[in-house]
């Protein structure tokens, strides 16, 4: 009987831009279904680069991405029909909401991604999302109406109404006020989805996820709770920055 | 340079509309090759810049101060078909978003600033750069602006000829090229030099970025 | 009967160009009535909006016409109402347009359009605050005026991080769209 193949899975995977500059370096990490993984580092590590890498919106340098144990690469990315599907299985939040939102109104931003449903299944959805997330009342808005806090609860209502099995975060607190960081920690808890969150806000970790990773100064991976067992000490936070010594 | 409707004749900007749009679609094409199914949202960020940038405050002797055109500065960083594009698509905000008017000079506007200006920014930043790279940007960018004040001085000058009633009388914008010369390249010739000093010193940081191919070396 | 916003938008185009080709100032002045009747309320408020960005070009221009006309001795009463009756009857048009045409829906058509018209009204709002911020803090920063040479070094930083802002955001709304699957459409 063949083993389960990881539904996310980095293989000595390293990104360098084109400017020279490495944003990650021999990336090993597999991701099963249903897994909720942190990602800590501090900033310039190659948080959101491995996110996007995981979102198919970077092409390693060199080694591997796969999705579903087939290779993500620009050959796959051109095929339409497995991007279609890709793209509606795997979402990714960006940390700056302003850049995600390009429809005339919230109620078109919500529907976006539900054009492949009847009308009255995805008036259903955009109500859904729209009640869940506190946006019932600027269904009609242009999206850059809204507040900073107001745009990010949009953000997640548009990639939450696509019903994803993966759901990738960048930094989803900081434009987040405390009662929507509540709701989708709380949402995120009952749900069999696979999550990874970039954060570098310490307090949240044991709710954002069981799955440790800690990627390092030099985007290297420097530890992985699934490999030792157990959450990172308190020195190697400090070591990594992540904590006061 | 914001002309308001009702100043140039159809006669002038129905054929530059002709003139402009091959030159849009022309544009458009060259863009969409460079960076592919990215055009739009590329675009659309651009238009937003060089809106921004046109806004910029051009410091002037006596505590006063213009507004930049910035169709330079566009040209040597992203390439005058962009500029040309983004500097079209400002026009057209200001016009029809704003509510600023102008539609009808659009197209004389978009040619003189947005085309000419942008080219001329462009080719002769290119044939200068070997010779120091601080002079090419001033004299590009300088003569950009004096090149496309010209036109448009031209342009205005030319309606009372040839848009005239049965009397002789002016139809369209009233004077003639002893008026609308002087009196928009004199100037022009302060915005240019203020916008050239403003642009060199933009770019000289810009160089540093490295995310310029012109500015670091390698061609756009 | 109420025209749907393409009709309306096309109206204003057709009409503009119609403008135009009208030399007659009797004409145009029985336009600029019509304008006004068909306006609806706020007519006040709109020839205010319509007058302010026109007023000085056209003082400018209407003085430069009385003057040649007294140094040539030529009338040209006629052509100073054609100039300014033209002018505010095309500024009147492009007011009532911004005010009743809604340019998202007059774009129902052209999806496209309608995304580019979206995300540079949202990035222009972003361009905006990044100025206003770097001017404020160039302000809160200064005690003593600032002499010329700083006050190009500050509007020179604010057009280079401007500029890296385009770059960057450049960037982040493509990887966007294309990571909610809007570049594959």
């Amino acid at each position: 009987m063949t083993e389960p193949v990881p539904l996310l899975e980095l293989e000595q995977v390293a990104v360098a831009y084109p400017n020279g500059r490495r944003a990650l370096e021999g990336i090993d990490l597999a991701i099963e279904p249903g897994e909720r993984v942190v990602l800590l580092g501090t900033n310039g590590c190659g948080k959101s680069t491995l996110l996007r890498v995981l979102d198919g919106l970077i092409v390693p340098t060199s080694g591997e991405f796969r999705f579903g144990g087939r290779r993500v690469d620009q050959q796959t990315l051109k095929d339409r029909d497995w991007q279609r599907d890709f793209r509606r299985r795997v979402v990714l939040m960006f940390q700056h909401p302003e850049s995600m939102l390009f429809n005339p109104t919230v109620r078109d931003e919500i529907g976006f991604g539900l054009r492949h449903l009847s009308e009255p299944e995805r008036a259903d959805r955009i109500r859904h999302w729209a009640d869940r997330l506190r946006l019932q009342d600027f269904l009609d808005a242009p999206p850059f109406e809204l507040s900073g806090g107001e745009k990010q609860r949009l953000c997640l209502a548009c990639l939450l109404a696509v019903e994803p099995e993966v759901l990738l975060l960048d930094e989803p607190t900081a434009n987040l006020d405390p009662r929507t960081v509540g709701w989708l920690l709380e949402w995120l808890r009952g749900r069999p989805i696979t999550s990874v969150v970039a954060t570098h806000q310490m307090a949240l970790v044991p709710q954002l996820g069981e799955r440790i990773v800690i990627l390092s100064d030099d985007h290297r991976v420097v530890f992985d709770s699934r490999a030792t067992g157990g959450p990172p000490d308190h020195d190697l936070l400090v070591a990594h920055g992540l904590a006061h010594g | 340079m914001h002309i308001p409707d009702g100043l140039i004749s159809p006669q002038t900007y129905l054929p530059a509309l002709a003139v402009a749009v091959p030159l849009w679609w022309w544009a458009a094409r060259a863009f969409t090759r460079q960076v592919g199914d990215e055009a739009l949202p590329r675009l659309a960020v651009f238009t937003a810049l060089a809106f921004v940038l046109s806004s910029l405050m051009l410091p002037l002797p006596g505590g006063t101060s213009g507004h930049a055109i910035g169709v330079g500065l566009l040209a040597l960083v992203f390439g005058p078909w962009v500029a040309f594009l983004a500097y079209t698509l400002v026009l057209v905000l200001q016009a029809l978003v704003m509510g600023a008017g102008g539609i009808t000079a659009l197209p004389v506007n978009a040619l003189a600033m947005g085309f000419i200006g942008a080219w001329t920014a462009y080719l002769l930043f290119h044939l200068l750069r070997h010779v120091q790279a601080d002079f090419a940007v001033l004299a590009a960018v300088f003569v950009s602006i004096l090149f496309s004040a010209l036109l448009v001085a031209l342009v205005l000058g030319l309606q009372p000829l040839i848009a005239q009633g049965p009397d002789g009388s002016p139809r369209f914008f009233p004077f003639g090229w002893s008026v609308t010369l002087p009196a928009i390249l004199l100037p022009h010739l302060f915005i240019g030099l203020a916008e050239a000093v403003l642009t060199l010193l933009i770019w000289r940081h810009a160089r540093r970025r490295c995310w310029i191919p012109a500015a670091c070396g390698r061609e756009a | 009967m109420l025209l749907s916003h393409p009709v309306r938008f096309a109206l204003y185009l057709s009409a503009v160009i119609a403008v135009t080709l009208i030399h007659d100032p009797r004409v145009l002045l029985l336009v600029l009535a019509g304008l006004l009747l068909l306006s609806g309320s706020g007519r006040p408020a709109l020839l205010l909006r319509a007058g302010r960005p026109v007023l000085w070009i056209l003082l400018l221009l209407s003085s430069g016409i009385l003057f040649m006309g007294w140094l040539t001795g030529q009338p040209v009463l006629g052509a100073l109402l054609l100039i300014n009756l033209r002018v505010v009857v095309l500024a009147l048009l492009t007011a009532w347009m911004v005010r009743d045409v809604d340019l998202d829906l007059a774009l129902v058509r052209w999806p496209r359009a309608r995304r580019w018209l979206v995300i540079v009204r949202g990035q222009i709002q972003l361009f905006r605050r990044l100025a206003q911020d770097y001017r404020a803090a160039q302000k809160s920063r200064t005690v003593v005026a600032p002499t010329l040479q700083q006050r190009y070094q500050g509007s020179a930083t604010i057009g280079l991080a401007a500029l890296d802002k385009g770059v960057h955001n450049a960037e982040m709304v493509t990887q966007a769209m294309r990571s909610r699957g809007a570049l594959h459409d």
